[in-house]
């Protein structure tokens, strides 16, 4: 390095001595020391800045400056800002969340169930006597209790239906091909609403069939879903006759036992829509 | 470096962030206006700073920024090598500067050139290194000392005109001149 690029370097030591331990300084400061001319320039240099430096800063300031700053700050939404974006963060999935769900529920054959456990308020019965459903208050086991729980539960998990028909002799070929109950008997009420399919399921190593049917596409018309099991396997099941309703917090259930099979007849909303399917006179 | 709260930043740094915008802009309003629009954007997006040690560099960062924002520059400033800054330092010595008042060095620097004015001030407010300056400006180190050597000349030159013109003023142009200069090229 020579005079000329030291005094270059050199134009950039701020005469604080902030630079003092600057790398890039080193050489040139080193310099400095070896070469008279160099050093009494450097000098000069370094008091001309000072002096420049002083003067600059203590350049006025605006006296009202300082509380502009503060003051305009009080009106900005400084605290806002987070919070405003975690809102419409938060909005924003909400509405992706509902939408999803509605656009879930709309292909889903089955509904899910939020809460199966929670299960409310008594179980009662229809006595079929006469052509006529007799309401009766009705005992059921916590054990059944407890299995129709577990598949509405296991019903929320499935996604699709094996089987697409709106015939029943139909989806009973294919169940009895399938493994399938293909000999269900159903109550009157529902024997007159179009299924839509079915399914051949395995339930513990227990042979359950799905069977789902439409209504129609009225605004009070809802999917209703049927599991078919043997008797042997839904235990403590509903004695003969005589349909069990089931109340969850958005789901209903309807069990009972007809020959060598126990039903469990499901849908979204208030049991109170099940019973038409066991009014003799139909709903 | 402890998170400052925001009245304690505005304490230590609105003063020289309004003297480096006054060395941008030349009008103190505007200076003014710059200074608040940083400490503004420092409050509602300061809090994106994971560093909160380089709280000083993003404050005098941003501000230049928006200076850049506001001026579209019509001029082209032309480079000078090593060479042409050599021996043109005019001589002038501290004790000269030492009589002059700091309005007056204040309006020389402000008729220094622009593309020397911004490391020039950042370099006398000794807030910046001239790597901080490279960084912050946006160009080499080599550059930031070119435009220092460049603007000290300058400079100098503007204040050895105030010692030999016989006048209290440096230049005979007042600030609303300056104003006209830049809006009619």
């Amino acid at each position: 390095m020579d005079s000329r690029e030291a005094r270059f370097i050199l134009q950039a030591y701020r005469p604080n001595g902030q630079d003092a331990h600057d790398p890039q300084f080193r050489e040139a400061l080193a310099l400095v020391e070896k070469d008279p001319e160099l050093r009494q320039w450097f000098h000069e240099q370094q008091a001309i800045d000072a002096a420049i430096s002083a003067k600059l800063k203590a350049a006025p300031v605006p006296a009202e400056l300082k509380d502009n700053i503060l003051t305009g700050t009080k009106v900005i939404p400084q605290n806002k800002v987070w919070w405003r974006q975690a809102l419409v963060a938060t909005a924003a999935c909400l509405l992706i969340a509902v939408a999803g769900v509605r656009l879930w529920r709309q292909f889903q054959p089955i509904p899910s169930y939020t809460d199966p456990l929670d299960i409310l308020g008594y179980s009662s019965g229809f006595e079929l006597m006469d052509g006529c459903a007799a309401p009766i208050t009705l005992e059921t086991s916590p054990k059944f209790t407890r299995y129709c729980v577990d598949m509405v539960k296991f019903l929320g998990q499935l996604d699709h239906l094996d089987k697409l028909s709106n015939n029943p002799q139909e989806l009973r070929q294919w169940l009895a091909k399938s493994k399938g109950h293909a000999d269900f008997v159903l109550p009157a009420g529902l024997s007159r609403q179009p299924p839509q399919g079915c399914r051949v399921l395995d339930w513990n190593g227990k042979r359950v069939t799905l069977m789902c049917f439409n209504p129609g596409t009225g605004q009070f018309d809802k999917k209703v879903h049927l599991l078919i099991i043997n008797r042997a396997d839904a235990p403590d099941g509903p004695p003969p006759g005589i349909p069990v309703f089931l109340q969850y917090p958005n789901v209903a259930t309807a069990s009972w036992t007809k020959d060598d099979k126990t039903y469990i007849l499901v849908c979204d909303g208030q049991r109170d829509y099940l019973h038409r399917y066991f009014a003799q006179a139909g709903p | 470096m402890v998170e400052l709260k925001f009245e304690e930043l505005v304490n230590r740094y609105y003063e020289p962030l309004y003297r480096f915008a006054l060395s941008l802009t030349q009008r103190e309003a505007e200076a003014s206006d710059l200074t608040q629009q940083t400490f503004y954007l420092w409050a509602t997006k300061g809090h994106q700073l994971r560093d909160k040690s380089k709280v000083k560099t993003w404050l005098f960062t941003t501000l230049h920024r928006e200076f850049l924002g506001s001026r579209r520059r019509e001029t082209r400033f032309p480079h000078y090598e090593v060479d042409d800054v050599r021996n043109e330092l005019p001589a002038i010595a501290p004790a000269m500067v030492n009589q002059i008042d700091g309005a007056t060095v204040m309006d020389a620097l402000l008729q220094v050139d622009e593309l020397y004015r911004a490391p020039l001030m950042l370099f006398y407010l000794e807030q910046h290194s001239y790597l901080e300056i490279a960084a912050l400006l946006s160009i080499p180190p080599g550059t930031v000392m070119s435009r220092l050597a460049r603007g000290k000349e300058q400079l100098r030159k503007l204040l050895a005109v105030t010692r030999t013109g016989g006048s209290d003023k440096i230049v005979p142009l007042k600030m609303n001149d300056l104003k006209q200069r830049d809006r009619h090229g």
